[in-house]
């Protein structure tokens, strides 16, 4: 089920909000990709689930790697609905972070709102592993939106692992966009 | 000449004449030697009758060539191309410098179907150490190569060989109709034959062989849930035998066919489970909060190893297949091992390996620790090996998605053909 919401209202709300629940959650400083060759923060076009070509960092808050960490005010984050990963992680970045609390409080407004997440990973690695890690990073999304006060009953978990990818290549820049997680409701 | 009509069996069974030396020679190549035993397989005498080229020659020549175990002299070379015994000049052979001689013919026979004849040479011995004979259909004229591959190969060095099993490998495509279709694929094992045994629009995953190779179990990726499925090889019939809460994935069939071991994340992540077929009784072995999956038996069927992330990075751990036992990690080295099988001996494990280029096949040495990188390509999954060791095959991932066979040494690289689409995943069958 998709509700087809006012981002603009519930933009303002969950901006305003933001500032309030930053200290209820520890953030976790992810420390770029640890794949050889990898680029590290490079900056690609949005997931591909919106309308607007919004430009985002899927690496979403790395430090050191000299890539661009974008402020929530670059992206609404309500126009995404994609989460990126780390190679070999399931850690939410703090710009999933931003990502999920703004939509945990639009999912607070409807609560009759269900919410499916789907985790995904690249090519590299074995193909039950990659399952296995797509569960993980499923979770750590819905754990963060239940953290937010999205009841668990209304969440629903599934892992794709290689098998959806999101780009097709076989490099960095195709592999990156590719360890995600996807979220509906 | 009078006495080779004495010498062959007519039937399809083996004949030894004479001094049986190739056990001996053949030990001491094994140990010493990287390079192939030389072997020239002449091209096999084909009646005018069968009007077709059948490259029959060709299947054993790639067959004896994959296993890395001979170096099959090019036909081009070749001083003489004999199809009988009285052609044979021994010193055309050994002026090229093979050890071995192949010769053979094929010609139709009344009421239908062909003989196939075959005869291996001792080169410096001058003797032949094995002709056999076979009586076969029209369809199952490429297959009796494999045979008589097989036949070589054991004669020469005293192990079986592969070439006479299947594989089933899993592949998917865009139909005309723009959908995905998912397929499960046996074929010869050298992709020869192909027969789809499965056609889904969901994801088909890990199929294993049960050890008798009737049946092949699976995982199939629903909407919200995986299942593993048994789906008997003969009839096509098939049947859930894994439901339980959570994602139930990554089947491998215990060596006695009873059992299978699994990864379920009922506990909210994966870990590792038996399941006994015929009383549905559950068995957990690994209860951790990190990724535990991937099982496979060892050849005794009394332990699994597994992969599991609960080291931060994946690597291969060891248990017991029963309950209540501790876990023991195998691996050490590189920044992830996954997906380890038994080599047939239970001495290897073979698994796929970042040691910081890529994903690579990699051969584990239980008697020295010691990993080995055998491929040299960088995104590589699903590594096996074959039932009897003397060959491996991989997925090589990217641009260009194969199945590829290996020489145990990596030395020797062939790919093999595969129905159209995204090859995903393979298992190799225990027997023909």
């Amino acid at each position: 089920m998709k509700h087809k919401i006012s981002i603009t209202g519930t933009a303002l709300i969950s901006l305003v909000l933001l500032a309030g629940c930053a200290k209820d959650v520890e953030t976790t400083d992810v420390t770029g990709v640890d794949a050889p060759g990898s680029v590290a923060g490079d900056e690609v076009s949005g997931a591909g689930d919106t309308d607007e070509a919004v430009q985002f960092d899927v690496n979403g808050g790395t430090s050191g790697t000299g890539g661009t960490q974008s402020s929530s005010g670059d992206v609404d984050p309500l126009s995404v609905r994609t989460v990126y990963f780390g190679y070999d992680e399931a850690i939410i970045s703090e710009q999933a972070q931003t990502i999920i609390r703004a939509h945990a409080e639009v999912l607070m407004e409807i609560p009759d709102a269900s919410l499916n997440i789907s985790g995904h990973a690249d090519e590299r690695g074995t193909r039950e592993y990659n399952l296995a890690l797509g569960d993980q990073r499923a979770e750590a999304v819905s754990n963060y939106f239940q953290q937010f006060g999205i009841d668990a009953s209304r969440i629903s978990v599934t892992s794709y692992g290689e098998e959806s990818p999101a780009a097709m290549g076989s490099d960095e820049s195709s592999w990156q966009l590719n360890r995600r997680a996807e979220f509906d409701y | 000449m009078y006495d080779i009509a004495r010498k062959f069996l007519l039937c399809v069974c083996l004949l030894l004449i004479g001094t049986h030396a190739n056990a001996v020679v053949t030990i001491e190549i094994d140990q010493g030697v990287k390079r192939g035993i030389p072997i020239a397989i002449v091209p096999f005498g084909v009646s005018p009758q069968i009007g077709v080229n059948l490259d029959l020659d060709e299947v054993i020549r790639n067959d004896l060539s994959r296993s890395g175990t001979f170096d099959v002299k090019d036909p081009n070379d070749y001083l003489s191309n004999p199809t009988s015994y009285e052609d044979i000049k021994f010193t055309d052979w050994q002026l090229i410098e093979a050890d071995y001689l192949v010769i053979g013919s094929v010609e139709p026979v009344e009421g239908g179907g062909y003989r196939i004849e075959s005869r291996l040479f001792d080169v410096f011995e001058e003797k032949q150490i094995v002709g056999n004979q076979y009586l076969v259909s029209a369809d199952g004229v490429r297959r009796t190569m494999h045979t008589v591959a097989n036949t070589i190969y054991e004669n020469v060095t005293g192990n079986k060989s592969s070439f006479d099993t299947r594989i089933a490998y899993t592949v998917s495509s865009i139909s005309a109709d723009d959908q995905i279709e998912n397929k499960l694929v046996i074929a010869d094992y050298d992709g020869h034959n192909p027969s789809v045994l499965l056609k889904t629009a969901n994801p088909v995953l890990s199929p294993t062989w049960s050890p008798d190779s009737e049946k092949i179990a699976y995982s199939i990726l629903g909407s919200n849930q995986s299942k593993i499925w048994i789906q008997e090889v003969a009839t096509g019939n098939r049947y859930i035998v894994a439901e339980f809460e959570g994602q139930n994935r990554a089947p491998n069939w215990s060596p006695d066919g009873s059992m299978l071991a699994f990864a379920n994340s009922r506990d909210g992540n994966s870990d590792i489970f038996v399941l006994t077929l015929a009383t549905g009784e559950l068995l957990q072995l690994t209860r951790d909060r990190q990724i535990d999956t991937e099982p496979a038996w060892s050849p005794d069927s009394k332990h699994i190893v597994f992969t599991s992330s609960r080291g931060k990075k994946a690597q291969i751990y060891k248990v017991p297949a029963k309950q209540g036992q501790s876990v023991e990690r195998v691996t050490f080295d590189g920044q992830s091992n996954t997906r380890a099988s038994y080599s047939p001996s239970g001495e290897q494990l073979i698994l796929i390996t970042d040691q910081g280029a890529g994903n690579q096949v990699g051969i584990y040495d239980f008697r020295d620790n010691s990993l080995t990188v055998i491929s040299s390509t960088s995104i590589d999954d699903c590594a096996i090996f074959s039932p009897n060791g003397d060959m491996l095959m991989y997925i090589v991932e990217g641009s260009d998605r194969h199945i590829r066979i290996l020489s145990p040494d990596g030395r020797v690289q062939t790919r093999v053909k595969t129905i159209q689409g995204s090859v995903k995943q393979i298992a190799w069958s225990g027997k023909s």
